[in-house]
């Protein structure tokens, strides 16, 4: 193709003079809501690093959709969940995000998983207008957000430090406490919480001592934080160095009541920990199967019938309880299902129970992930209920 | 008129109108056909008249799209500045790039290119104070004058005056005697340097005009997606590239284009084979190689040579010079 | 014009030129015979320094010492070259070849008289002058890389080889364009495989033989010599 000079100029006088009358947004109608179908979508990694709890995730969400379907749907209407891979690429799950507003036209983005990933989506999802429910990630604008489009589903970091902060002060009598945090926003975050409690309470910070992902030993750690003699001590790192901080503990003869986060509730943990996991306390935001309630029994029997080879336990749990909020959502927005009525009937909800994480406040002009969480111990190899979330 | 003038006009009128006749998602890709238009560009002039082979074009577009995107969120500039700051900064990495030119011939250059490209990336995974590293970077939206261009058919309008410009640029370059010179140097190497014209300069300025081509791409493609990760920048895209001009057609400006729209549009079509397609990219660049050297832009006169076997006019364009470059690059 | 004296080349471990003398007084035409691999192609390179090797000894161009200088010192000086293979550039039309050949000049009325010269010496490349030079013919391709080596308006033109891989009616052609450039006072290295036909347009000629020279003197006398005969003018 060859386009001589006189063409350009001529082309481009016109296209600037079409284009001027047209100078505003011109989006599709399309709220992806049809009389028998509901059309949602998410973002996760299902390929790399963390595809193996990616997939349960998104089998939990999955099977809570085909179980309200085959119950008859929502007012009528049948979930279509589409959930797509973002490999864990900021960049990818804007790419994804944009296909599932602009080209499948969904109502909302549901279920989705990775911090980096939704923060990336963010900011595309408010310029459109699309609700962004239950995002598993942690980040105040997720946990705690200022836009009206976001429905958290997990608790901020300062939550998590808090709630830990909170139960070895009320159960176990500690005053003083020793953290070990992983030394960027995430840990930070959480050590922030816990001084923020400390403080209200006054209990005292008597050690801290941080530690990066790429750690394979953290034994200088685990020396210093003893040497403070604490009463207990706040793990909040990631399963590989919080079970490695376990073990340097187990092999000094150091006993002490240290609790968790969640992360090392599984069997992922149990298995790089061994014996030394036993007695550990732990944070719950998610369910666990020793919690012997109806929304949980239901949970599990939902995934045995719709996904029976994925594991009940934290992934399929947090995927599930998306699914809910969402489900919960759309049945009150009632029959005039838009992106407008879905959060006001999210926010009539005020405080949604799903019974697989704890309460999330979603009332109009204050949306927060959960804040009083639960609390369990690891005996014999697992997980038992100390107490619950107060539903 | 000719008739090349009117079908130039038709495709002018075409590329104009569109954003006004579809919906956003279809407007996203019009955006994403025209930046890549750019980076075919910068392909057309570094291997369609140079006859370099770059396996490390992706970094050209990382830099471009990290070094504008930078500009505008932490000094604060306009983003049409910032567009030629990103060309500046891909220009720059160009001439380094083309720097092993002085010292050797053939494919060594291919292979300082890929070098290139790995350390960029890795640079740019590194270096999260500035580039947020594995978190990736917000990019805002475009703005002109102030005024944020939400709209992406309103933004792909913009790309394409640019790409109108880059165009006229391109077609005067390889008119110019520079742009014949470095012709003559892809034919015939030893001729070309007998004649007094020096390798390494023309090489390193083909790679700078290419490189810059490819960074105001990149500057363009973080602005429209609003986020960037060093993920989205490694030899698989570079390879891309390469693939998307030869199918294109590595002949002419129109091939370049043409190769562009193809890599847009193909990964809409080819949505539902999902992990193959990359196997069906393969298996094109290969049918093009074999049966269409001059790309899917030699179409329509392949088509004709095909019905009216009189007329054996031979196609305006050679591209299998840079064909068996490339193909010996494979061995 | 040009003084060679014991010049050696060498290049990867072989000697390809060892002890190579050689004289081209102004507006002569010198052939240089010999077989494939003599040396011969390397000695043209090594004048006009575009050997990949190294050489030792002398070239005098003029009286200046030019040995070890760049190709494009030696255009500046008046040398040209029109390499073995007829190596075009196919892409570009003759036009455009014809300006690449004046790639080093800044005269543009000089260029485009030049220019019409040449198109009077091969009125087939007038025709065509649009055309893609990859689309002539094996003998055009020749006069066009031979009118390409005089747009530089040298005064010493070494000519590789001319008329390799020709129809007969060609060389012919080829061998009296020659005599034409070499009456416009330029003096011409002819490099060929076709002795007799090189003699006949020569007015001296050397002998190579396994990067030496063998055999010199004036053409006329060559083309007598029975070795000569017996060994590049097939036992004639």
């Amino acid at each position: 193709m060859t386009i001589s000079r006189r063409t350009l100029l001529k082309g481009t006088a016109a296209g600037l003079a079409l284009s001027l009358p047209a100078l505003r947004p011109s989006y599709a109608a399309s709220e992806g809501v049809s009389d028998t179908e509901i059309k949602i979508g998410a973002f996760m990694p299902l390929q790399g690093g963390l595809a193996a709890g990616a997939a349960q995730y998104r089998d939990g969400a999955a099977s809570y959709f085909q179980w309200v379907n085959d119950q008859g749907g929502i007012n009528g209407r049948k979930v279509n969940w589409i959930a797509q891979n973002d490999s864990y690429n900021p960049q990818q799950a804007v790419a994804v995000s944009r296909e599932l507003v602009d080209r499948e036209g969904v109502l909302a983005v549901v279920s989705t998983l990775g911090t980096a990933t939704n923060m990336a989506a963010l900011p595309y999802l408010k310029r459109r207008g699309i609700p962004l429910i239950a995002p598993l990630a942690t980040d105040p604008a997720l946990n705690t957000p200022k836009d009206r489009i976001v429905f958290p589903l997990s608790p901020s970091g300062s939550t998590h430090g808090t709630a830990m902060a909170k139960f070895v002060a009320e159960n176990l009598k500690a005053r003083k406490l020793a953290v070990f945090y992983q030394d960027d926003q995430f840990g930070k975050d959480i050590l922030e919480g816990v001084k923020t409690y400390a403080k209200q309470n006054g209990l005292e910070i008597v050690a801290t001592a941080s530690y990066v992902p790429s750690d394979i030993d953290v034994s200088p750690q685990a020396q210093q934080l003893r040497q403070a003699n604490p009463d207990a001590v706040i793990n909040s790192a990631i399963p590989k160095q919080g079970a490695l901080m376990l073990i340097e503990a187990e092999k000094m003869g150091w006993k002490t009541n240290v609790i968790a986060t969640q992360q090392l509730g599984d069997d992922v943990a149990k298995r790089l920990a061994g014996s030394a996991i036993n007695g550990l306390y732990l944070e719950l935001y998610s369910a666990v199967t020793a919690m012997k309630t109806p929304a949980v029994e239901q949970a599990i029997s939902i995934l045995q019938k719709y996904a029976p080879k994925t594991p009940a336990g934290y992934w399929a749990f947090m995927g599930m309880a998306g699914a809910k909020a969402f489900a919960e959502g759309a049945r009150a927005a009632g029959k005039n299902l838009t992106r407008e009525s879905l959060m006001n009937g999210l926010e009539s909800l005020k405080v949604l129970k799903t019974g697989l994480v704890p309460p999330l406040d979603y009332s109009a002009g204050h949306h927060s992930g959960p804040t009083d969480l639960g609390y369990g111990q690891w005996q014999d190899g697992e997980v038992k209920l100390v107490r619950n979330w107060q539903e | 008129m000719t008739p090349k003038a009117i079908f130039a006009g038709l495709t002018l009128l075409a590329a104009v109108a569109a954003p006004f006749l579809v919906g956003p998602y279809a407007q996203y890709i019009l955006a994403m056909a025209a930046i890549y238009g750019f980076v075919g560009l910068g392909m057309y002039v570094l291997l369609g008249l140079g006859g370099q082979i770059s396996l490390g074009h992706a970094a050209f577009w990382a830099l471009g799209a990290y070094g504008s995107a930078v500009l505008t969120v932490r000094f604060g500039v306009p983003f049409p500045l910032a567009v030629i700051g990103g060309a500046v900064i891909a220009g720059v990495f160009g001439a380094i790039a083309a720097m092993p030119a002085l010292r050797v011939q053939g494919h060594y250059l291919a292979i300082a290119t890929l070098g290139l490209a790995i350390v960029v990336q890795q640079v740019l995974f590194q270096w999260d104070s500035v580039t947020g590293g594995r978190q990736g970077m917000l990019v805002p939206r475009p703005s002109l004058f102030g005024y944020e261009i939400d709209d992406d058919g309103h933004y792909y309008l913009i790309i394409l005056a640019c790409l109108l410009v880059a165009i006229w640029l391109v077609r005067n370059f390889q008119k110019s005697f520079l742009g014949i010179s470095l012709k003559a140097l892809r034919s015939s190497p030893i001729a070309a340097q007998a004649a007094g014209v020096g390798r390494a300069y023309h090489l390193i300025v083909a790679f700078v005009v290419s490189a810059a081509l490819t960074g105001v791409s990149g500057a363009f493609y973080g602005a429209l997606l609003g986020q960037l990760s060093t993920d989205s920048f490694t030899l698989l895209v570079s390879l891309d590239f390469l693939t998307m001009a030869v199918i294109g057609g590595l002949g002419s400006i129109g091939g370049a284009l043409v190769g562009g729209i193809f890599y847009a549009v193909a990964p809409e079509i080819l949505r539902d084979f999902q992990q193959a397609q990359q196997v069906i990219y393969g298996l094109l660049l290969i049918a093009c190689m074999r049966l269409l050297p001059g790309g899917l832009a030699s179409l329509p006169h392949a088509v004709a040579t095909l019905f009216s076997s009189r007329r054996k006019s031979p196609p305006e364009n050679n591209s299998s010079v840079e064909l068996e470059k490339l193909s010996e690059v494979g061995k | 014009m040009l003084e060679i004296s014991g010049l050696f080349a060498r290049y990867g471990g072989i000697t390809a030129l060892r002890d190579v003398s050689m004289t081209i007084p102004d507006g002569a035409v010198v052939a240089l015979l010999g077989s494939n691999g003599a040396g011969k192609s390397t000695l043209l390179n090594s004048i006009m320094g575009s050997i990949e090797g190294v050489t030792e000894g002398s070239i005098r161009l003029n009286g200046e010492e030019v040995r070890g200088k760049k190709p494009t010192d030696l255009m500046h000086r008046g040398v040209a070259m029109a390499p073995e293979g007829r190596q075009i550039f196919s892409d570009l039309s003759i036009d455009e070849n014809l300006r690449m050949g004046a790639y080093l000049r800044r005269d543009p009325d000089g260029i485009r008289s030049d220019r019409d010269r040449i198109f009077a010496l091969f009125p087939r490349l007038e025709e065509r002058h649009n055309q893609r030079a990859g689309t002539l013919s094996g003998g055009e391709q020749q006069m066009l890389a031979i009118g390409r080596a005089l747009m530089s308006r040298p005064q010493l033109l070494l000519l590789d080889e001319p008329s390799l891989g020709l129809a007969p009616l060609f060389v012919t052609q080829i061998m009296r364009i020659v005599s034409d450039i070499n009456a416009g006072g330029i003096a011409v290295v002819l490099v060929e495989q076709n002795a007799r036909q090189a003699l006949r347009v020569s007015t001296e000629g050397y002998v190579m033989e396994r990067g030496t020279i063998r055999m010199s003197g004036r053409a006329c006398d060559l083309s007598k010599d029975p070795s000569v005969t017996a060994a590049y003018l097939g036992g004639n």
